[in-house]
């Protein structure tokens, strides 16, 4: 019974690696993607060009631009010598910001009168610019704080001190966020791409039309088709995390079995979704067209790129929907955090709910493709 | 040299094709081997042979689009490794699967070639009717390539490689999927073409029909084991007149095989 | 030659047309991913949730505590009284930060001393973790000014209270409301266009090869030029008509402004689409396989398009050898082009460099898609 299973696994593979060259897209890639993301994916605000216009030119300006200069988030590269400089510094996109200091400023700190410091942002970058502004507001802040420090005396005004740590990635490394979103992708790409592919190219080329009138029956032929993606698609989980750890020194707290089963529930859904476009699609370029559409709302609303909850509301319910959030959740929660099953349940049961649904859609639908 | 002097030395010349040791590698298989012949002007030459025997490689290498590991071959008097270009303009290509577009229609397919075989509009409208009405598809110039059956869709690709009025004509097994009285057709088809001075070149692995061929070769693993008009062979090899051309296929393999046994390129 | 381009053109269109459900996609694609990355990627940090351990319970702490909840910036969605393992709580995934308030709070500061407060950020997301603790730091400092300000009023050594020393006067430029949106949805355009453009030329080639109707079309008199541009024009309109829609729907549902020269951006665009295709027919004419050109298009579009355009992540905070790769990809150029054409109304005199570089990489590309596609089987 299982081997006629056995036999159209083996022509699959036989197939798919017919192409030497197929082993790029379906091993090396995944493993380039994540030295890309890990690597030139710091989100790590640093370096960030600003330039300053000091018009007081005293001890105590000096103290605020050393602040700036001090700070490894900022390069002042730039001191300009007037309004229009910095005009121009902008528009060019030399600076994303420019620190103007008022002419009286360290008289009126002095004669405890309010002074002001102007920051003028390049709005382009809204979220640089937002970080900009919390950081020097902080900086500012703190002068703030170490004028008043000045007045005071023995018994009165303590200062609060923030002690602030990361947990988790205390180097914040954005290679440690991003590697659970690159298996995501890496297997969604695999499996859901590549299924939808190969069972539409034995369309395309005809020779389906062999299998339907031999004595396969449409659960082998499922299997057949499936299968060997499934364990491409487990190899590059392997290949990813092992990667991950030899270049990024990624943090594996939790059990690695664990994430593989959560890893295979997943990939019954993402196969299963295969093989649903593969009986809508008549051709390869509809397959892998479609296979893309379904991809592209799926990365983008799971909390892989950008966090959920920063999201607009109605964004955020959909998102439910996305059994990619679940699995992204549950695969930073088991190699970021230790978590375990105590703690993912619902992740997984959600996950097996859709796994076990989609499951059934799509066997339904493919026997009927079949006849 | 603009193209009419070229065509006038392809006319001079009274050989359309002239290979000379002629082989094919693909790593380590050798798909043709040392084959030498020529092909006059006018004359329906046949390549026969079994499945894999080495002929639609020749085909390709002679239609320019295969590049040869060794040896010469000339298409009037261009050169086929390094003419090709030129060579591409006075031939017609009809490959041995479907190679036409399946979701564009009769019309559009011969639209298609006739562009690109820079007919102008006027030639096109001129042409058009003839050739539609010489391969049969008069009335189904609306259908989908895809929806015609094995036989019209041969004719349709036989359609599309004359649409030029190429001067030598490559034909790989062009009566494939073709019924018995519609091949009989096509061979009455391509009497005409050669008639008005096309060279017809055929491949096939029908021995009964390719005896309607001016001159023909045999060609077995690689390597041209006879060649001359179906009477010659008839009598060099078993004879008799009446012996049909499985029988001297069949005779010439044999003597072949009880040849001491030769080297790869040796001549 | 013309002719012969002509019917190419003619023919693709057709085939275009004859796949209405590619069509479908072609179209749907860009403007389905414009309206969700537009309104997915949002790196505002919002909605942070805090969990808030305070042991001192006073007055002064409640008024932090409550700071806090008036931000926009933080949802307090733990505040406990007693004291809870911090990591335990990002642990269960319910609190990105935890502060802690120890006992003696208040009486510590109004006797004069300093007081240590523990915050715990989860890292797993880098930017939200230094954003949002960023924004904490933030608050908690302007608190202590303004307490210490109010105490040395109190007790007569300063003349106002409440009011900071130095004060911050932001200003911003060309997004007064600093929405992501205008900086994302021009990079959209570009990432769209670019995935897009070599998704659907690399599959053409690579499918004429797979179904054999190269093999016709190498056996006939035409050159690799012209089944380059004659592949390339209709995936170029079609490639219009996309990016078209995706600034129709930037426009009118995220209120991007517009201030730049509609030439500038004509010209800039198609250039970006000669070359995004360009790629796409250069892979697809070196593999002949539609599967692996695919995955090849995509992977090499996206990972550039994504990450090395300066698309989200700045290429300033990149290290210094893929910084230098960046300078390799057209769509930061083109994005640079796009952001000053969109937001800052620049011209032909500041985008030229951009330009230029669009033009060689254009010439490049289609040079090298000449050479790759020999009329020939090997």
């Amino acid at each position: 019974m299982f081997q006629a299973v056995r036999h159209l696994i083996r022509k699959e593979f036989i197939q798919t690696f017919r192409d030497k060259r197929m082993i790029i897209p379906l091993f090396i890639a995944p493993v380039i993607q994540l030295i890309f993301f890990g690597l030139a994916v710091t989100t790590d605000i640093k370096n960030i060009s600003v330039a300053v216009l000091d018009l007081d030119r005293t001890l105590q300006s000096r103290k605020l631009i050393s602040a700036i200069e001090a700070s490894p988030s900022f390069d002042l590269n730039h001191h300009a010598a007037d309004y229009d400089r910095i005009d121009e510094l902008i528009l060019r996109g030399k600076i994303q910001a420019a620190i103007i200091i008022p002419q009286d400023y360290e008289k009126d700190i002095k004669r405890n009168i309010q002074t002001q410091i102007q920051l003028i942002a390049d709005g382009t970058d809204a979220n640089t610019a937002t970080i900009i502004m919390g950081y020097i507001g902080q900086l500012v802040a703190v002068q703030s704080e170490n004028v008043l420090a000045d007045l005071r005396q023995i018994g009165i005004g303590g200062i609060m001190m923030p002690e602030p740590r990361i947990w988790y990635n205390p180097e914040l490394k954005s290679s440690v966020y991003m590697v659970p979103g690159v298996i995501c992708l890496v297997l969604l790409l695999t499996t859901l791409i590549f299924t939808s592919m190969a069972i539409t190219k034995e369309r395309e080329v005809g020779t389906i039309e062999q299998l339907i009138v031999s004595p396969i029956k449409s659960w082998q032929l499922m299997l057949g088709k499936t299968i060997p993606f499934c364990l491409i698609g487990l190899c590059d989980v392997a290949l990813v995390l092992l990667a991950g750890k030899l270049i990024f020194s990624l943090p594996t707290k939790g059990s690695i079995l664990f994430l593989f089963l959560v890893a295979l529930v997943f990939i019954v859904t993402s196969l299963s979704l295969g093989l649903l476009v593969s009986t809508i699609s008549r051709t390869q370029q509809q397959a892998m067209m479609t296979s893309f559409f379904i991809i592209m709302p799926a990365m983008m609303l799971s909390g892989i790129f950008s966090p959920i909850d920063s999201m607009p509301r109605f964004i955020q319910y959909i998102t439910y929907l996305n059994p990619l959030r679940y699995f992204s959740t549950a695969l930073r929660g088991i190699l970021l955090k230790g978590n375990d099953l105590a703690v993912l349940w619902p992740e997984i049961l959600v996950l097996l709910l859709f796994g076990i649904s989609f499951f059934i859609i799509s066997s339904v639908r493919f026997r009927k493709y079949l006849e | 040299m603009p193209l009419k002097d070229k065509e006038q030395k392809i006319t001079q010349n009274i050989y359309s094709v002239s290979v000379e040791n002629l082989t094919k590698r693909f790593g380590r298989f050798t798909a043709v081997n040392n084959i030498s012949f020529k092909v006059r002007q006018g004359e329906i030459f046949g390549f026969l042979g079994p499945n894999g025997a080495g002929k639609s490689t020749t085909i390709r290498i002679l239609c320019g689009i295969q590049k040869p590991t060794s040896g010469q071959a000339r298409i009037g008097s261009f050169d086929v490794g390094t003419q090709s270009e030129d060579i591409k303009r006075i031939i017609g290509y009809m490959s041995q699967k479907f190679t036409l577009y399946p979701d564009l229609t009769v019309e559009e397919n011969i639209s298609f070639y006739g562009g690109i075989h820079l007919l102008s509009r006027e030639s096109l409208i001129t042409r058009r009717k003839p050739v539609l009405k010489l391969s049969g598809l008069t009335g189904k110039e609306q259908t989908k390539a895809r929806d015609l059956s094995g036989g019209w869709k041969q004719r349709l690709s036989l359609a599309c490689a004359i649409l030029h009025e190429p001067q030598i004509l490559f034909l790989d097994e062009p009566t494939a999927s073709v019924d018995p009285s519609a091949r009989r057709d096509f061979w009455d088809l391509i009497y005409l073409l050669s008639a008005k001075g096309t060279t017809v070149f055929v491949t096939s692995h029908y021995m009964d029909e390719v005896e309607r061929a001016h001159r023909l070769a045999i060609l077995f693993e690689g390597r041209i084991i006879t060649i001359g008009s179906p009477a010659e062979l008839k009598k060099r090899h078993t004879g008799s007149m009446d012996a049909s051309l499985e029988d001297v296929f069949i005779t010439a393999v044999e003597e072949q095989r009880s040849l001491p046994s030769q080297q790869e390129g040796a001549p | 030659m013309r002719n012969r381009i002509l019917s190419l053109i003619r023919k693709e269109t057709l085939h275009i047309f004859r796949d209405p459900r590619s069509l479908y996609l072609a179209v749907g694609l860009p403007v389905l991913m414009v309206i969700l990355f537009g309104l997915g990627i949002t790196f505002d940090v919002n909605n942070v949730r805090i969990g808030i351990i305070d042991l001192d319970n006073s007055p002064l702490s409640r008024d932090l505590a409550f700071r806090l909840h008036a931000s926009s910036y933080f949802d307090i969605s733990s505040h406990e009284t007693v004291y809870r393992g911090m990591d335990q709580l990002l642990d269960e995934g319910k609190v990105k930060i935890v502060m802690v308030i120890p006992p003696q709070f208040s009486r510590s500061l109004n006797s004069g001393r300093d007081v240590k407060l523990q915050l715990l950020t989860d890292g797993s997301d880098s930017n939200t973790a230094q954003i949002a603790q960023g924004y904490l730091l933030s608050l908690i400092q302007i608190f202590s000014v303004d307490e210490l300000s109010e105490e040395l009023n109190r007790l007569g050594l300063l003349a106002t209270a409440g009011i900071p020393p130095i004060q911050l006067e932001s200003r911003i430029w060309y997004n007064p409301d600093l929405r992501s949106s205008t900086f994302i949805v021009p990079g959209l355009i570009a990432v769209v266009m670019m995935i897009l453009a070599a998704m659907l030329t690399s599959l053409t080639i690579a499918r004429e090869w797979e179904n054999g109707t190269m093999e016709q079309l190498i056996a006939s008199p035409i050159k690799p030029i012209e089944v380059i541009i004659g592949k390339l024009i209709p995936y170029y309109i079609l490639g219009l008509l996309q990016t078209s829609l995706v600034i129709g729907v930037g426009i009118l549902l995220f209120g991007i402004p517009f201030k730049g020269s509609l030439l500038l951006l004509f010209l800039a665009s198609s250039l970006f689409l000669i070359c995004s295709s360009g790629i796409g027919i250069y892979i697809s004419a070196a593999t002949r396989s539609q599967q692996l050109s695919f995955m090849l298009s995509v992977i090499l579009t996206m990972l550039p398009a994504f990450i090395l355009s300066g698309f989200i992540f700045p290429i300033s905070s990149m290290p210094r050898v893929i910084q230098g790769l960046t300078y390799l990809v057209p769509a930061r150029y083109f994005l640079t082009a796009l952001r000053g054409i969109f937001l800052k109304g620049t011209g032909l005199s500041v985008l030229w460099p951009q330009v230029l570089f669009l033009i060689l990489f254009a010439v490049g590309i289609m040079t090298a898609c000449t050479r790759k596609m020999t009329m020939r089987l090997d």
